[in-house]
Formats: structure tokens, sequence, C-alpha cells
């Protein structure tokens, strides 16, 4: 995807839902309905930030029964880059930003005979798109959101509204925590599992279930990584003849886009592997941050990941 | 085992250990009895519960029994079918977790592989081996009978009485391979009776 895709919206509506989440109801500017989407879709939001563009996933949170708006929820990151704290700052309604059509990287399983979902944070996004989804269809699901406090669990109750026998809500405070291993440990077969959250919770999940018995096939997480800041390194890119500095706060690949070069990318966290680049000349080291490249990959040094990943490297020279 | 380079054609593995599995439900039918037996025997079969159903050949006798009882079968069912429907009440009340074994004619793996999607089994958590006949279950294109145990290249539908060609066309949805008029195109002109799935 390229920037020429993109669709200009206008921001119609911000409302606060937690201490830390705010929900945008974004709109088309010329009125026309937004493309259909399925459950688990995200956008990235082109951001106008003062210095530079900035570029963010997130997950649309409604279905395609009603296409005039689409709702994200932006938690504001307390080592954010940029993104959340110009969405909770310079945003307002009436500002204007573009979307990409939505791509969907965390869809429901049609095989599933039942869907077990498990959430944590931030990570209810596109969970509040799945259960939307799953309350008008015929298979039993199951859902388990992890908060902080009551507070913090706005988006948990709006989905025990909406489906009160399926919705469970666990609080780190009073307690108890999400019990993972109790939870999988009784689902009937042909369970589906998804995991959305902080990547400690993503991680701990995706173990527990292996650990009972749980094949890979039944087991479905999305994390979007933000790109880690870094130290500054120098990059020349081969096709467009350019050479270029990745500053310490911006990715490889927005560095490569501020150059005006076109880079393909599809979830800008490290898990699609859309963005995938030929290394055609390193010397130093990739720092990967992806999730997509095996470890065998990774080793072999051949190819890199620019949403996410950098490099300490005195020479660096990229087929893009 | 059967192979063949029809890509719609089920590829058969040997059962050997899955011990990523919490629970093992282990299944087979008359030749598939010795896959099933050399899978409990195997080093390292872990020793999670499992549920072991089988249905021997008529002529496996009452030593034949004994020996499966000993090697740990907790089931002996008659025949296939009841054999199968044992297999999806068992499967109602498994857990996720759980891995299916499977040896035994094509036919009888067909209709596993069918019942384990039914209950929403992935293929990794199913083996299977081909033990026995290769003789095909060939569902009619024209009257949706499905035809159990065909061993040649035409086959007269039970259904509608037609006379099939068993294609090489295979049908994970169906577990059956295609069988079509076999004189479709040339009325009276089908090809020579040959025993070719023994
Ligand atoms: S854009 Fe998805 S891995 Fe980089």
């Amino acid at each position: 995807m390229t920037p020429a895709a993109t669709i200009p919206v206008v921001v119609r509506e911000v409302r606060p839902v937690t201490p830390l989440i705010r929900r945008f109801t974004l709109a088309r500017e010329d009125g026309l309905p937004l493309p259909a989407f399925s459950a688990g879709a995200h956008v990235v939001v082109v951001m106008p930030g003062a210095a530079r563009t900035l570029r963010n996933p997130y997950s649309l949170m409604g279905t395609s029964a009603d296409l005039s708006t689409y709702d994200i929820a932006v938690r504001l990151s307390e080592t954010s880059r940029g993104g959340s704290r110009f969405m909770h700052e310079a945003v307002a309604p009436g500002s204007k930003l573009a979307i990409t059509p939505p791509v969907n990287l965390f869809p429901l399983d049609k095989l599933a005979r039942r869907h077990l979902l498990l959430c944590g944070g931030v990570g209810i996004t596109p969970v509040s798109a799945h259960v939307r989804e799953l309350v008008h269809g015929g298979v039993p699901f199951e859902v388990h959101c992890g908060a902080r406090s009551i507070e913090h669990a706005t988006l948990a109750l709006e989905l025990r509204a909406i489906a009160p026998d399926a919705v469970a809500i666990h609080l780190d405070t009073p307690g108890p925590t999400m019990d993972v291993e109790a939870i999988l440990a009784e689902q009937p077969l042909g369970t589906h599992l998804y995991v959305c959250g902080p990547g400690g919770m993503i991680e701990n999940v995706i173990a527990t279930a292996r650990a009972a018995g749980w094949p890979e096939s039944h087991i479905h997480w999305e994390r979007f990584t933000a790109p880690p800041a870094g130290k500054p390194f120098e990059v020349t890119l081969s096709r467009s003849g350019k050479r270029i500095t990745v500053p310490p706060e911006m990715s490889l690949l927005e560095a490569i886009e501020a150059a005006g070069v076109d880079a393909p990318f599809l979830c800008r966290g490290g898990a699609c592997g859309q963005c995938e680049t030929t290394v055609l000349a390193l010397d130093g080291t990739l720092l990967h941050h992806d999730v997509y490249l095996s470890a065998d990959q990774k080793a072999a040094g051949d190819r890199i990941m620019p949403c996410v990943s950098r490099a300490d490297c005195r020479t660096l020279v990229l087929d893009r | 085992m059967t192979t063949s380079a029809i890509k719609s054609r089920p590829i058969y593995g040997s059962l050997v250990p899955d011990p990523t599995g919490r629970h093992h439900v282990v299944v087979g039918e008359g030749p598939g009895t010795a896959p099933v037996m050399r899978l409990l025997a195997a080093p390292g079969f872990p020793e999670h519960p499992r549920h072991v159903l089988v249905a021997p050949e008529p002529a496996s006798g009452p030593a034949g029994l004994a020996a499966l009882s000993a090697c740990g079968v907790a089931e002996i069912v008659p025949d296939g079918p009841s054999l199968l429907r044992r297999l999806d009440a068992l499967l109602d009340g498994c857990r996720m977790g759980t891995r299916l074994y499977a040896a035994g004619s094509e036919s009888f793996l067909g209709a596993v592989v069918k019942i384990a999607a039914e209950h929403g089994l992935l293929d990794d958590e199913c083996r299977t081996e081909h033990a026995g006949s290769t003789a095909r279950r060939v569902h009619c294109t024209h009257c949706r009978q499905v035809n159990e145990h065909v061993t040649t290249n035409l086959v007269a539908c039970a259904g509608c009485g037609r006379t099939l060609f068993v294609r090489d066309h295979y049908s994970r949805r169906l577990a059956a391979f295609m069988g079509v008029q076999a004189d479709a195109e040339q009325p009276g002109a089908t090809p020579a009776l040959q025993e070719v799935f023994p």
C-alpha cells in the first residue's frame, strides 16, 4: 500500500473512553460510504505531524452494517513516538486525516465451532468488532477482557451490554485477574483462540495454550509492535539511488517514506510481512523487532522488515 | 500406503505419537488394527489419557482380541459403522488438546476425517495411516449416492443404477471420489471393467 491509495477523512466526534483511551469517529470527506470490512480489520491512520507524517495502525471497532463512519480507539502511549499523542492532543472534531483502506490480519476463523477471545487493555478494539459480528451468527463464543480497574473497563462494559452471557471482565484491581490456564483447559473441540493485548499477555496466553495441547492452527493473535526508537543509522536505497539517515525516533520505513520513496506496508507492526525488503549489503548487525521472520531468516541477515526493525551498522544497502 | 500424483487425493502418513497433545483418541478398523497396536507400543507414546477404539477383522479370534486388550485398547466394536458412531459421540465430549489417530481402509479414513472436520478438528490434530485395501468411496455426481468399497474402475451406482466411471478427483468435503456416468460422452461406449483399487 502506498500513500496514493489513502482515503481523506474528517473527524466527526472525539470521546474520552477511559483515562487513557479516546474514541474517534471518522467519515469520508466527500460523504460517500467507507469501504466494507470484516471484524478484525484495521486501517492505518496518516497524521500530518508538525515535523513529519505519522502513520499508525488502529483496529476498526464497529461492523460493516453502518459504513457512514468508522470508529477507532487510541490509547495514549507513555512511550509515544508521536502518533497517539498527536491523536490525543492535536485531533478534534473537524480535523482532517487520511486512512488506508481496511485490511484484515485478524479475522474470525470460518471453520471454528466456537470462538474464545481474550483481550487486555486497548487490545479490546478488534474484539469489539468480533463480538458485534458474533452476536449475529450461530457459532457460540466466549470473551474475557482484562483491564486495570473499572475506570479502564468502559469498552469491556460496552461489550458485556451487547452479549451479557458471553463476556467476562477481569480487573487487576481489585482482582482476581484472568486465570488463563483454567479458561483454556475446559474448551470443547473445535474452539479457536484469539488474543490481543500487551506483548507480555499475548506471549503468556500462547505459551499456556501450547502447554495445554492447543495446535497452532487454532491460535490467532494480533500485536502491533510500536517501532522502537534506537541509534541513528545510514542506509543506501539502491533502486532509487538515495542515501538516507534514519533518526532515533523514526522507523526505517518512515525514513524511506520521508525520502519520497514508496514502500509497501499493511500492518506497520512487524506482523504481516508486507514490507519485507532485501538487504543487498551489510556491514554491521540488523536489529530485528518483527514477529514475522523466523529465527533462521533473521540470522541469515538478507532481509529486513523496515516498519519496526533497525540496524547497528556502518553500511546498509537495501533493494528499494 | 496409497499414493497418487493427483492433488486432491488425500495423503496418508503413518501413525506416530504427537507429544504436543494432551489427550489421544486412537481408532482402527480391520487391517488398521496393526498400525494402532504399533502406535500404542511406540516408545515415547505419551502416558497422557487416551481412548482407543478398534473394530478388528472378524477373523482375528479370541487370541487377537486378547492381544488388543493387552496393549491398552479400551473398546472393541463389531464393525466400522458402529466404530464411527462411537467416535462421533466420543469427540462430542473431548476438549481442546485432543489428537486423533486413525488407521484403516480409505473408505474408513474418509469417514473418520469427515467426522473430525465436523467437530472442528484441523489437519494438525489428526494423523491417518492407510492399511489394507485401496477400495474407494465413490460419490455419484448424478444422484449423490455414496458407494462404499469400490475396487473397480466402473461401478453400478446403488442409488440410480448408472454405470459410473471412478475418477481420481477426491472431495475432502464429501470424503469420497467422484463417479460420473461412464458413457456420458458416447452412449454405450464404456471402458473395460478392471479391478484397480484392490
Ligand atoms: S508492514 Fe507488516 S510487517 Fe512491516
